[in-house]
Parts: C-alpha cells; sequence; structure tokens
C-alpha cells in the first residue's frame, strides 16, 4: 500500500472570515465545512422523526422536530454566505473536521435532552450519547434502552452510521472545488493515514467510499432480514452500526437478545469486512482480490484476529469459567467459541456489540480470566485497518513502530549501518514514521492522562483504565463493572463521562484534527490583533 | 522538572485524600514521603498507598514507570525520556501544520540527536512490549486483572511492589515460585535497561540464523 503524505498548504492566508471571495461570498472554510456537515444531518433526522411520527409506542416527535430545525437552519445560515475558496490550507483542514464533529454531536445530542430520554438538566449525558453515537464508540450512558420511542433509538443508529465514514467526507461528496486540500480534509476524518485517491476528482473519491460503504449496510442489511428473529426495523438499525463498528442496539441485551448464532456469524462477518482497508474492497469490486493478500496490514489484522480467536477460545473452554454466583459455566467447546469468536471480532474491530444472553452468560467477557481480558485489552488498543470504519490505534501503526524498535536496537549493534523501517515489503518514510510514532506517543500519554482523571473521581483502577482505553478506540463496553451488561453510567461522576466524551473525539478524529483545531481560530485572531 | 513533579504529585494526592479521616499534616507528610519514594523507585512505604483513593493510586503507578532523572540511582524510564517524547509530540504537532519545517528536539537547551530521539521511544516501545507479555504470563498463573499490570510495571522500573484491587499492596511475598520467575527477568531488563538484553537475543538470533545457513538448514 502507499503511505501518502497528507500534502497540504501550509500557508495561513485563510483564517475563519477575513477576506470576501470572488463572487462575493466571505471565503471561511471552516464555517462552511460545518454548515454543510450539519445540513447533512437533516435527511437523518428526517428519517428518525417519521419512524418516530409511525410508531405505536413513540413519544418524541418534537424533539426530533427541534433537531431537524436547529441542523437545518443553523447548518444554512453557516453554509450559504460562505465559501470554501480554492484551496484549503493545512489549518482549516483541522478545525473544520474538528468543528464540524463538535456541531454535529451537539445537534444530535438535542433528540436526547429535548425528549424524555435525559432532559435539559442532564445535556451532558446526551451529549455522551451523541458523540458516542458519532464515533461509533457504542458506550452507553442509558439504563434501560428499550424505554425509548422507535423513532429516537434509529437516530442512534444512524449516528453511528454518518460517523462511521464521516459527516465530512459526505461533506466532501458535494464540495467541486476542492483539490489537494479536499484529500487531506477526507484523511483528517477518515479513520487512517492516508486516503488512497480511488478517482480523478475528490468528490468522486469521497462518494466512492460512500457508496461501498452504503452497499455493505444493505448487504448486511438483508442478511439480517431473511434469518430468523430481527425484522425490517431491527435489520437495518443493527446493519448500520456493524458496517460502522459502531455497537449501538435498540435492545439492553444488543444481540444477545437474539440468542441466535445465525444473527451473531453475519454481525461477525460484517465487523470483520469492514475493519479492512476500505481501498481494498473497492479494489475487489473492480475484480481485484489480490489487494488483501498484498497488504501486509490486512494480513496482520487477519493474524491477529485468528490469533486471539484460537487463544481465547482454547482458554474459556479449558478453565472453568465462573459466574457471578460463583458457578461453574459450562458451554462445552462449541459455545466456548461462538462465544470467544463474537467478543473478540467485536473488540477487534472496535464494533462493541454484546452477545451476552445475561451477566451469568459466557458472552459476559468480564468474567472471563485475567490475561483474556488482557488481550481483549490489546486488540482494543491494536483496533482494525488503515481506511476502515474501526477504530483503535490500527494495525499497520503498530507494525510499523515494531519495525522502528527492531531497528534500534540492530543500529546499536551496527551503528553506522541504515536500515530502513518498513511495512510488509515496502519502506516507510522517515516523516511517515515519526509521524506514527508522535501518535502512538500521543495516544498512549492522552489514554494514561484520561485514566488518570477519571480515577481521581473515584472509580477504580481497572475500570478506568478499560475506560479510557474504549473511549479512545471507540470501542464500547469497558472491563470490571463497566462491562457489555453494564454501561458507562458506572463512572458516576459527570466530570468522568465528560472526561471520556473528549477521549472519544479524539480517538475517532485520530488525535491530530482535535489537538490542531483551535490553531485556525487562534491564527485568525493574531491576525485581527495584529491589524489594528 | 523533577522537584516540581514531587511537589504537584505529593500535593494532588493529599488534595484527593484530603476528604478522609486523617489531619492535613499527617497526610501530607505520607503523600510527599510515598511520592519520594516512589519516584526514586526505592520502594519503602509507612502506609498502604494501595488503599489510598484510586486517583492517587494511578498516579504513584505512573510515577513508578517514570521514575527519577537520568544518571542517578533510581529506576524507571527516566525524566529526560519523558520531556524529549514530549518535545517530539511537539513537533509533530507543527509539522502538521507546516509539513516542509525542520526542527530538533530540545531538552532544556541541548539538542538531542534523531539516533537518541529514535531510542527513547524505541525503549518505550519495548517497555510496553515486555509489559504486555509479562502481565500476560503473570495472569496466566492466576493473579487478577490489576495486580498483575502494576506488579509488572513495578518490576520493570526496579520498585516492587503493585496493589490488586481491593487496595492492598501486592509484594513479591504474595505470589508464588512461578509468578516470581517470571518477574526475575522483568526486573533484569528494567534494570541493565533493555538494550543490552535485547541485543544479546538479537545476537544470539543471529548466530543461530548463521549457524543454520552454514549447515544448510534455511536456504
Amino acid at each position: 500500500m502507499t503511505l501518502g503524505v497528507r500534502s497540504g498548504r501550509s500557508d495561513d492566508r485563510e483564517g475563519f472570515v477575513i477576506r470576501k471571495g470572488r463572487h462575493g461570498f466571505v471565503v471561511a472554510p471552516t464555517v462552511h465545512v460545518v454548515g454543510l456537515s450539519m445540513l447533512f444531518l437533516a435527511p437523518g433526522l428526517l428519517v428518525a422523526l417519521a419512524i418516530e411520527w409511525g410508531s405505536a409506542t413513540s413519544h418524541d416527535e418534537w424533539s426530533l422536530v427541534l433537531a431537524l430545525a436547529v441542523a437545518a437552519v443553523v447548518g444554512a445560515m453557516l453554509w450559504f454566505p460562505t465559501s470554501a475558496g480554492e484551496s484549503l490550507s493545512t489549518r482549516s483542514v483541522f478545525s473544520s473536521v474538528a468543528f464540524s464533529w463538535i456541531a454535529c454531536s451537539i445537534v444530535g445530542a438535542i433528540p436526547y435532552a429535548a425528549g424524555s430520554m435525559f432532559g435539559w438538566g442532564r445535556f451532558d449525558d446526551a451529549l455522551f450519547e451523541a458523540v458516542s453515537g458519532f464515533s461509533a464508540t457504542g458506550s452507553t450512558v442509558l439504563n434501560d434502552i428499550e424505554r425509548n420511542g422507535a423513532g429516537i433509538l434509529m437516530w442512534r443508529q444512524i449516528t453511528q452510521f454518518y460517523g462511521g465514514m464521516g459527516m465530512v467526507v459526505l461533506a466532501v461528496t458535494v464540495l467541486p472545488v476542492l483539490g489537494v486540500g479536499g484529500l487531506s480534509l477526507m484523511s483528517a476524518e477518515a479513520p487512517g493515514l492516508s486516503t488512497d485517491r480511488l478517482a480523478p476528482r475528490v468528490s468522486e473519491t469521497a462518494r466512492t467510499l460512500w457508496k461501498i460503504y452504503l452497499g455493505i449496510t444493505l448487504v448486511v442489511t438483508m442478511l439480517l432480514w431473511i434469518v430468523p428473529g430481527p425484522n425490517l426495523y431491527d435489520a437495518i438499525a443493527h446493519a448500520m452500526t456493524t458496517a460502522s463498528t459502531g455497537g449501538f442496539s435498540t435492545y439492553n441485551s444488543s444481540i444477545g437478545h437474539y440468542d441466535s448464532w445465525l444473527v451473531e456469524t453475519i454481525i461477525v462477518f460484517g465487523l470483520f469486512f469492514c475493519g479492512i482497508n476500505f481501498t481494498l474492497h473497492y479494489r475487489a469490486l473492480r475484480r481485484d482480490f489480490t489487494g488483501y493478500v498484498r497488504s501486509a496490514d490486512t494480513r496482520m489484522y487477519v493474524y491477529i484476529m485468528v490469533a486471539a480467536i484460537a487463544f481465547t477460545t482454547l482458554l474459556n473452554w479449558i478453565q472453568d469459567v465462573r459466574d457471578t454466583q460463583g458457578e461453574i459455566i459450562d458451554t462445552g467447546f462449541a459455545g466456548a467459541l461462538r462465544d470467544s469468536t463474537f467478543n473478540v471480532v467485536t473488540l477487534g474491530s472496535s464494533g462493541g456489540f454484546s452477545n451476552a444472553r445475561g451477566p451469568d452468560s459466557l458472552g459476559n467477557f468480564v468474567l472471563w480470566s485475567p490475561p483474556l481480558q488482557l488481550v481483549l485489552l490489546l486488540i482494543m488498543v491494536i483496533g482494525g485497518s488503515a481506511g476502515s470504519t474501526a477504530g483503535g490505534a490500527k494495525v499497520f501503526r503498530i507494525q510499523v513502530a515494531f519495525s522502528y524498535a527492531v531497528r534500534s536496537v540492530k543500529k546499536l549493534r551496527h551503528p553506522s549501518s541504515v536500515v530502513p523501517v518498513k511495512l510488509g515489503h515496502a519502506a516507510v518514510r522517515t516523516d511517515n514514521v515519526h509521524r506514527i510514532i508522535g501518535f502512538l506517543t500521543t495516544f498512549l500519554a492522552i489514554t494514561l492522562l484520561g485514566t488518570l482523571l477519571v480515577t481521581a473521581t473515584g472509580a477504580p483502577f481497572k475500570e478506568a483504565l478499560s475506560g479510557a482505553i474504549s473511549a479512545m478506540s471507540n470501542m464500547g463496553p469497558a472491563l470490571g463493572d463497566a462491562g457489555p451488561t453494564s454501561n458507562f453510567l458506572f463512572f458516576e461522576s459527570r466530570f468522568a463521562r465528560m472526561v471520556l466524551v473528549v477521549l472519544m473525539l479524539i480517538g475517532r478524529l485520530e488525535l491530530f484534527a482535535v489537538l490542531l483545531m483551535f490553531s485556525t481560530p487562534a491564527a485568525s485572531f493574531r491576525k485581527l490583533l495584529s491589524k489594528r | 522538572m523533577y522537584l516540581v513533579v514531587v511537589a504537584a504529585a505529593s500535593l494532588w494526592i493529599w488534595w484527593l485524600r484530603n476528604d478522609n479521616d486523617i489531619s492535613a499534616s499527617r497526610g501530607f507528610r505520607e503523600a510527599l514521603f510515598t511520592v519520594v519514594s516512589v519516584m526514586t523507585t526505592t520502594g519503602h512505604r509507612i502506609s498502604d498507598w494501595g488503599s489510598w483513593h484510586p486517583g492517587a493510586a494511578t498516579l504513584l503507578l505512573l510515577l513508578v514507570v517514570v521514575g527519577g532523572t537520568a544518571g542517578s540511582v533510581a529506576g524507571g524510564l527516566r525524566w529526560i525520556r519523558v520531556i524529549g517524547m514530549a518535545q517530539f509530540v511537539w513537533r509533530e504537532l507543527q509539522r502538521q501544520l507546516h509539513p516542509r519545517s525542520v526542527r530538533t528536539v530540545k531538552v532544556g537547551r541541548s539538542t538531542i540527536s534523531e539516533a537518541s530521539v529514535d531510542r527513547m521511544h524505541a525503549q518505550m516501545l519495548y517497555v510496553m512490549t515486555v509489559g504486555a507479555v509479562a502481565s500476560l504470563v503473570l495472569g496466566l498463573f492466576g493473579e487478577g486483572l490489576t495486580e498483575a499490570i502494576t506488579l509488572t510495571l513495578s518490576a520493570i522500573s526496579t520498585m516492587g511492589p503493585g496493589f490488586d484491587e481491593a487496595g492492598g499492596i501486592v509484594t513479591a511475598a504474595d505470589l508464588t515460585g512461578p509468578e516470581r520467575a517470571v518477574l526475575m527477568p522483568v526486573m533484569l531488563t528494567g534494570r541493565v535497561f533493555l538494550y543490552p538484553a535485547f541485543i544479546a537475543v538479537g545476537a544470539g538470533a543471529s548466530a543461530i540464523s548463521t549457524a543454520m545457513r552454514s549447515t544448510g538448514v534455511r536456504q
């Protein structure tokens, strides 16, 4: 695979609102992209609204109407009077993406806050639910999911669907003028190091990615619909969160609700497939299937998954796993294989579904023995491949890091040797290596800082560490008492949950966009000051 | 830097434990003593810090990993590396905005060569890898998740005790024979600082592969 450099114009001519464009528009790329992303929420809200209106049990239409109005009016107000200019500066790329996500999260939280789910007094929890949705994390702060109306629940699923591929990629599909800047806009949002150009035009590349994404969702929907269990509504709802490797479900016990190995198998394959680079799926559509085999990080992703499944299945089969009452859970080999495979794949692809049929079943992985939970934590951190909808640090970064570490030892033995850092057989450029190492160091530092802040509120070490890792890798459940059959209300302090919200956003946007988001406003502000 | 961290960490822990039923002066004394003991990877203790506020225990664990300053007898990753890595990350962030810029990594006023910047990060990666493997093995011997992680981190920075979920301090005395055997190489790699250990492994591996090549096992 090619490790493209995120090239962009490094001049900082374009600030927030500085100069007039050619057609009388104000050139403000950040505002323009934020407005457009918000407008794109409208169709999703409309669908949720229609379902809420039509369903017998619903009661929260007006909260969806309010969100729709805000998305449409504010989005249009930001979008129409501005333009993105001819090319984007690197600064604007980061701030466009980060501010779009924050704006969309706030709009996405309105239906939860305005309705009976939380109420305005718990806007922070509504925001948690929205960010967990858009970042395709799948952690929830809802005690009883099924209490809510069908439309609101569908909106939760739709937020994950948006977030899986990204609202900004969606916005790019209709931004015609962007050249190089548009591609970096997508790279800044789409998981992975770079977005490979699939078509000559950037907007076409974005459209292709969304088409593949929609296609996978449709296939999973059909499969889920024909097997016994899910009806059409359930099938669509879960297909959307499978394709985005999100993990929200409309049921309290998630996939465990169906207790069907057929449904679990479909979800496992769907998640596994979506943890692989979408560029390779595109090539496969063009009948070039060798891409999967040639790509070093896809191979490693498969190895890691298979090894983790084998290890967990073996130990869960041999060891006595005890339930919450201390009774031994006896599922036999088939049961161990089923529950181990499901949970390894759902955590390794950053899905975060649960197939636990109850707190005392083997699907509840907090009952597993400690080394298996460590394995789960490790695959959570590693995550999926670049260019997929999965989260985590990404497999190729770990590979590059290992190659880099081995090189430093080789260099100590042969100090003047020149040893390249490799990914598969290809050498990786030094600036890319440094970016990857910088990424991993920052990832580690932010995770530890998050753990520290969460424990400072009184949460125990294990839950705090796994919660921070889970949020950072956009996973969903944590270990211990915040596990798959529980929820993140375990973190009693509101401050702790807000820390996790920030981690989810940082993790989804792969650190740099969020860390650099204030650089455009700061540059504009500096310019304003210097003019005075 | 080191002194600032000692002061800040002590104050932070003191503040977190403030609502407990201990006097302010005693709380501060305990906090300061434990922070210094942990940061110098000494391992003395005057109270069961594992049972302190979880935030305090976690902070202490992180301090254990970082340890003392370079050139001292304390163990751990050393502060100079942490500062170096922070500078490196800052440079990477700047590079995102100015892709063609050339900057150096500095600690204080002195510039650090790219080779040692590489070594710092490689070292951290090795600590992580050894830590992950050792915790996994400890887990296989039946230690809980928290115990396995804290004991390994503590051993790798040559401090000693870890803590468990209930808040007790776990020392080597609480472990079984094979578990101690796992921690021994971990402590050694931590003390002689990884590189010699890995170079030894690397040299052994290349010797074996040369031998195999000469006997024609590998083409």
